[in-house]
């Protein structure tokens, strides 16, 4: 065996730097994001035992929890996204998009008006009952796009947005049966914010998002070979049925976690990634840990966008990435599009039977 | 007499009730490339993925080495075979290194790093099949020929002693058939046992010690090329009308195509 000329694209070397760094950017936007709102803090008095009472108050019970909460949902559905585009073969799957965060919604919101989870302490409930919403609406698009036991990745998008269209309808639905005071809850699942993040939320989604992190990166070898076709990740030794089966509920649980607490945020997933990839590569290996990290700063940074832009006013974070969002989604389309004929709407090659 | 790296035993395999292929064996000795002939629809892709593991067999065994692979995990029977696919498609851009590293997949842990050796791996199996290179090049930027010629490498790079390959002179132009068949037939001296499924009878008839001529998921002929290409096997394989001549020792199977001229000028 001769010696390498050049070091691996997967080296341990590589991965730690690019950790490091991603750690570093993720501290720094969530500083950052912690000293802008819409009421000026000296965050750094405060952070080093100074400041007046009031100052500490909005810096340590408000902003504190939200922006760690912006950062854990940001690094959730930056992984979850990386996640679906390897297991769906698509580079447009994000959770947003392929209806399962709506699903997560109208879970969240049926478990407020039929079982009266609506208050703090009732967030375990919220989470479950997410978590059904989103298995139910993965399951739906999954079953939709796949024809013949082949999974149709150009399918995908389009029953993405049917059944996120028949969630919000439900999500409505629901929303003029409740009474007034069930209806200003349900808001929060309708338009995704991070207002609602308090520590007990922070709890949850320090313990969920990064447990799930951890799995799929641990599987992450196995998504890597499955970029690469079905077909050759099973001739590879990837168990690709218990992978998929493993991976779905996985990246749906971290999902259902953020969206119990934020409600549907947006194209984080796609466009997370999408950045990231160019620094990194598609390697999910190394994107997945990577885009975890870069979502961890993103989405704070973002919460901080929206709760100054109109100050004294707050903005949902949505509002925000989806501002970002659509743009980059609809580059990525006319970008594939222009790469060659075949490849349309987040369709691959794969249409093999 | 050493066992076979690779055997199938009595297998019937299918996706129904009834299997796609029937009662068939097969055993491939290490330095042996076994040519599997039929027409469309035979079952040799069911075949292929049988002895890949990829589709475990209704009735009988699939042997490595002479053991039962039934019990083997999906990871430890592609240590021993390494499969060459119709084709490769990855959704995002990868280098032709990133894909030939694949092929360490099998042998490493849950979750590990690619060192050096997996590089030189990589590496030796490209220059294998004169590739070296197109090391740093994206998958989707190369021709037909230089594309299979990756994907072999990164069959070889899993390092098994059994090489299956699925059509693989399937879109290559004449030049690249025969280089293909060439490079087969090298890994095949090396000491690898192959198996090759193709359409190309002529080449698989010069290249392969022994054919494989299924129909309708059943065996019709097993043999030396000269043996199992003849006249009437083809007639019950393919249902039509060939004429076999021998010319220097190379076997050329000839159809007598319908007539296909224009008739009303």
């Amino acid at each position: 065996m001769t010696a390498a000329s050049r070091p691996a694209p997967f080296s341990r070397e590589r991965f730690v730097r690019v950790l490091a760094a991603g750690v570093i950017v993720a501290l720094v936007a969530v500083a950052a994001s912690l000293a802008f709102g819409a009421e000026r803090v000296d965050a750094f008095a405060v952070l080093t035992g100074g400041g007046t009472q009031v100052e500490r108050e909005i810096l340590l019970s408000l902003r504190l929890p939200r922006v760690l909460t912006g950062a854990l949902v940001g690094a959730g559905l930056a992984a979850a996204g990386v996640a679906f585009q390897a297991l769906l073969r698509n580079p447009l799957a994000e959770p947003y998009l392929l209806g399962i965060s709506g699903g997560g919604s109208l879970g969240a919101v049926l478990s407020i008006v039929l079982l009266g989870a609506g208050g703090a302490g009732f967030l375990a409930v919220r989470t479950v009952a997410a978590l059904v919403g989103c298995l139910v609406a993965l399951w739906l698009v999954y079953a939709i796009a796949t024809r013949g036991g082949t999974l149709r990745p150009a399918t995908l998008l389009l029953a993405g947005v049917v059944v996120n269209s028949f969630f919000l309808a439900g999500l409505a639905c629901v929303q003029f049966a409740a009474t007034p005071t069930e209806s200003q809850a349900i808001l929060r699942w309708v338009l995704g914010g991070l207002e609602t993040g308090g520590p007990r939320e922070v709890v949850v989604l320090a313990i969920v998002v990064p447990a799930g992190i951890a799995l799929l990166g641990r599987w992450s070898p196995s998504l890597h070979a499955l970029v690469f076709g079905e077909e050759t990740a099973r001739h590879l030794g990837v168990d690709v049925d218990g992978v998929r089966r493993r991976t779905f509920v996985v990246a749906s649980a971290v999902t259902a976690a953020s969206v119990a607490v934020a409600g549907p945020i947006g194209f984080v997933g796609l466009v997370v990634p999408h950045a990231v990839r160019m620094f990194v590569g598609s390697d999910p290996r190394m994107l997945l840990p990577a885009s975890a990290l870069a979502g961890a700063a993103f989405l704070p940074i973002a919460d901080a966008a929206a709760r100054t832009a109109l100050a004294p006013r707050e903005m949902p974070v949505g509002v925000v990435t989806a501002m970002i969002g659509a743009p980059a989604f609809l580059l990525l389309i006319v970008r594939r599009s222009e790469r060659g004929v075949g490849e349309t709407v987040g369709g691959t090659e794969s249409f093999r039977g | 007499m050493a066992e076979p790296p690779i055997a199938l035993d009595r297998v019937t395999a299918g996706y129904g009730p009834c299997g796609v292929l029937r009662d068939v064996t097969l055993a491939v000795a290490a330095g042996e490339m076994v040519g599997v002939l039929g027409p469309n629809g035979a079952g040799k892709s069911t075949l292929l993925r049988v002895a890949s593991g990829v589709l475990r067999p209704q009735l009988g065994r699939l042997l490595l080495d002479g053991r039962d692979a039934a019990k083997w995990t999906a990871r430890e029977i592609a240590r021993t075979v390494a499969t060459l696919p119709q084709e490769t498609a990855p959704v995002f851009p990868s280098s032709v290194l990133e894909t030939v590293l694949l092929g360490r997949f099998p042998w490493h842990a849950a979750f590990s790093f690619e060192s050096e050796d997996d590089v030189g791996a990589a590496e030796d199996a490209l220059r294998a099949v004169e590739a070296g290179h197109l090391r740093d090049r994206d998958l989707a930027s190369l021709s037909g020929g230089e594309r299979q010629r990756v994907l072999l490498a990164r069959a070889l790079c899993q390092g098994g002693r059994v090489l299956l390959c699925d059509e693989p002179t399937a879109h290559l132009d004449l030049r690249h058939q025969a280089d293909v068949f060439a490079l087969l037939a090298r890994l095949r001296d090396a000491g690898r046992a192959i198996v090759v499924v193709t359409h190309d009878l002529d080449l698989a008839a010069r290249a392969c010690d022994r054919l494989l001529l299924i129909a309708r998921g059943e065996v019709i002929a097993h043999g030396a090329p000269r043996d199992v290409l003849t006249a009437s096997n083809a007639q019950i394989a393919f249902g039509i009308t060939v004429s076999v001549r021998e010319q220097g020792g190379a076997i050329h199977v000839v159809r007598e195509t319908p007539d296909l001229q224009r008739k009303n000028r």
